[in-house]
């Protein structure tokens, strides 16, 4: 597992766990992004944020919460 | 007899919610306030067959959950207004995610019709979405719709009116939602319970505060504390149902609930929707991979953000003389039919014509701003952007949002201020509040375009124009640093930000924005400056002078019958003694003593009584400052190109002073329609006299620093 701001742009990655409190887990769900679901990285960046992408849907994060992210290749 | 019906809109952000809403009420609206939180409440209304149909557009949101202001307003106001129809309005190239929003909803037992939004462009992307099945799995019906091309709304009006028809006073049919044998369990438990207590069930329906106690809402729970005691057998209950199904699933419950709720809908959505074709990698992504580009992101980004001020204001220039000449035409149109020298001319000519007159200028460049904006906003860069920017203005505990109402605030700091609703942290927004003034806004730019040519070379005027408003900007973002470690603490919330994908932006929707945005700019200039205008015209004119130190309509009438004179010479003659009466009224005027007694106050400054004067009466507004300056110097009224103010000003004083002058116009005390907007969007006077007191304080310290030292190298 690595924090998502590690991934690389054209990955594949799985969200494995997300850090941080319930009301957080619960805002990131709510917004597509929960543990297990699969997402190709657009533009990913060590220093900054990262672009997430699934299927129509596009996800901008900034550097914070990409540091919250843990996820695998897939 | 007409039955009125109450609507309800719903669904998350960028779903085109707001564009359905304008097609079906036509534009017509009435934008207020929610009771208590500073969310924009939007309502308008159509008649459809027998009916009268309110609409209201409840704030996009991406579920119920209640953790945002916007959450809980949404779902308080289905839960009290009880609406007859909630439509829920969903992005059709995003389905999945959308539909989570409408199971929520459908929780709450109130009659749903999903509204497929930009089905053209689900099309595009080879999505084949079956909405007979989706309607039949989810039990409500389904319009399919293109808002900004108008299809599909007469359709939504008719089953709005058809479900009316058919409205029992039955429930509308529950969500075949089945949360596990569990959790369904717990709720059979709960509900006799929670029935003994008839008031809160007919507030609340009970199966949902069920779901809502085991998902442990906060909100909810404290809601049913004041009918039931923690000790009750209610509380028991429950605390016994979280455990167990806590055990079972090494989850909490409200895990649990999202799982099958999202179990549900991806159910649904693979057995009616389709991926046609695997999409070649698309347009959007490769824009991104340049536009978000880790090295190429700021550098565009500050390229975008300088097209959006040249354009702004090179093609702005044209429009402000037509309408610069259009008012002083219809000032000497009066002066000429209405040749009595009476207070009531003076009033309409030098305070409303005059005072109006000076901000409508500037709606040119309102206009073209918020076309850029609007162009940026409505393609998909705008969320980019905010991006991209998002790192350094968390450094200053500023979100990368910030951005966009600070951008808008150099055209006018009152739509800026508005446009803080975006941001759905309180801390930040008001943080955000609180340093939007030093964005330099339009109406600054005169005092600077007067000034700068009097001191400086040619060469050096765009340099110093730019070093202005970088100087706003940086000072921003050391004030909102210190602020937010001092008054601001916490931790910053975190981005994330649904980014659309890259649009045309059609004309329809741009044309709206503009309409929106400048439509509170005009209304600003009719109510707030109207009223400033006519008190700045009071002071100025009041108390009438009895006693000039010569006698000036005879001087005038005796040059008149002169013939020793050339015309020209005559005419010059004339003015120069206008204005000198002009210049004894003004220093015998309530605002002349006031400048006088606080000209002490400025002195350390490097200002005088006139310039002093000048300040105060840009607390109307700031490009009054260059009128009143004219006034003050003799040389009656002036633009910010007059040259005979401009030698006046050169003769008194020197370019250290001038320099002081453009950073107190930049920094101290926002306009008084600045200070309004803010007690109405922060809700609170207090905030606003900060702002007001704590950016002239700021002014005073920086200006008095710079004009110290700069005597002493000078």
């Amino acid at each position: 597992m690595m924090p998502l701001f590690l991934s690389q742009s054209g990955e594949k990655v799985k969200v494995m766990r997300i850090l941080g409190g319930c009301r957080f887990v619960t805002q990131m769900s709510d917004m597509g992004l929960r543990e297990g679901s699969v997402w190709e990285v657009v533009n990913g960046n060590k220093h900054g944020g990262v672009i997430l992408k699934s299927a129509e849907l596009r996800l901008a994060l900034g550097h914070n919460m990409a540091a919250k992210i843990l996820v695998e290749n897939s | 007899m007409k039955r009125n019906l109450l609507v309800a809109f719903a669904g998350n952000p960028n779903t085109g919610k707001s564009t359905i809403f304008n097609q079906i009420t036509g534009g017509k609206q009435k934008i207020g306030n929610y009771p208590g939180v500073t969310i924009e409440k939007k309502e308008g209304a159509f008649s459809y067959q027998d009916y009268n149909i309110n609409v209201v557009d409840l704030p996009g949101i991406y579920s119920l959950s209640a953790f945002s202001p916007e959450e809980i307003v949404a779902r308080n106001f289905i839960l009290e207004e009880r609406p007859d129809i909630v439509i829920d309005i969903v992005d059709s190239s995003n389905v999945e995610r959308n539909l989570y929003l409408t199971v929520q909803i459908m929780e709450l037992n109130v009659p749903v019709i999903l509204v497929f939004n930009m089905s053209d462009e689900a099309v595009k992307r080879g999505l084949d979405i079956d909405t007979r099945k989706l309607s039949e799995i989810f039990g409500v019906p389904i319009i399919t719709t293109v808002g900004h091309k108008g299809k599909g709304i007469i359709e939504l009006k008719e089953k709005i009116v058809e479900i009316a028809k058919t409205y029992t006073q039955s429930a509308p049919k529950e969500i075949a939602l089945d949360y596990g044998p569990e959790i369904n369990e717990s709720i059979e438990k709960l509900i006799p319970i929670l029935e003994k207590s008839q008031e809160l069930v007919k507030k609340y329906p009970p199966k949902w505060l069920a779901l809502k106690l085991l998902e442990n809402d906060t909100n909810i729970i404290n809601i049913v504390k004041s009918y039931f005691s923690e000790s009750s057998e209610l509380f028991e209950t429950l605390s016994n149902a979280t455990k167990r199904i806590t055990e079972i699933y090494g989850d909490d419950p409200s895990a649990v609930i999202a799982e099958r709720r999202y179990g549900f809908i991806s159910g649904a959505v693979t057995q009616a929707v389709q991926y046609n074709v695997e999409k070649r990698h698309d347009m959007s992504d490769k824009i991104d991979k340049v536009l978000t580009n880790r090295l190429f992101g700021i550098p565009i980004f500050f390229l975008m953000m300088y097209l959006t001020f040249w354009f702004t204001f090179t093609v702005g220039e044209a429009p402000m003389g037509w309408i610069e000449n259009f008012f002083s035409f219809i000032g000497n149109t009066i002066n000429n039919i209405w040749p009595a020298d009476n207070l009531l001319k003076s009033l309409v000519v030098d305070g409303i014509i005059g005072g109006v007159g000076a901000v409508i200028v500037f709606l040119p460049n309102i206009i073209l701003l918020f076309l850029a904006i609007g162009i940026l906003e409505y393609s998909g860069y705008m969320s980019r952007a905010a991006f991209v920017i998002d790192k350094i203005m968390h450094k200053v505990g500023l979100h990368g949002k910030s951005f966009i109402p600070m951008l808008i605030g150099f055209g006018c700091n009152v739509p800026g201020i508005m446009a803080t609703k975006t941001l759905g942290n309180t801390r930040e927004r008001f943080l955000t509040i609180m340093v939007l003034p030093l964005m330099s806004c339009g109406a600054r730019l005169p005092i600077y375009l007067l000034i700068i040519p009097i001191f400086f070379p040619e060469s050096m005027h765009a340099p110093i124009l730019w070093s202005i408003y970088f100087i706003g900007i940086i000072l921003a973002l050391v004030i909102a640093k210190i602020l937010k470690t001092i008054f601001f603490k916490g931790e910053s919330s975190p981005f994330v930000m649904e980014l659309p994908p890259y649009r045309v932006p059609t004309l329809k929707s741009i044309l709206f924005y503009i309409w929106d945005k400048s439509y509170m700019y005009i209304r600003k200039a009719g109510t707030i400056i109207l009223a400033v205008s006519i008190i700045l015209w009071f002071l100025s004119a009041f108390p009438r002078t009895t006693e000039y130190s010569m006698d000036y309509s005879k001087a005038i009438s005796e040059l008149q019958t002169n013939d020793q004179f050339s015309e020209v010479a005559k005419q010059r003659k004339i003015s120069e003694l206008e204005n000198s009466r002009a210049y004894e009224e003004t220093k015998n005027s309530y605002m002349g003593k006031i400048g006088e007694t606080l000209e002490p106050v400025f002195a350390p400054l490097g200002f005088d009584w006139k310039i002093t004067t000048a300040i105060l009466g840009a607390l109307a507004a700031k490009e009054v400052f260059v009128s009143q300056l004219g006034i003050i110097n003799k040389v009656g009224d002036v633009s910010e190109d007059s040259e005979s103010l401009r030698s006046k000003i050169r003769q008194q004083y020197s370019p250290l002073i001038g320099f002081c002058i453009m950073l107190w116009a930049l920094i101290s005390a926002p306009c008084i329609a600045t200070f309004a907007i803010t007690k109405q969007e922060t809700g609170s006077w207090k905030f606003a006299a900060y702002q007001f007191f704590g950016l002239t304080a700021l002014a005073y310290v920086i200006t008095l620093f710079v004009y110290q030292i700069g005597r002493l190298i000078v």
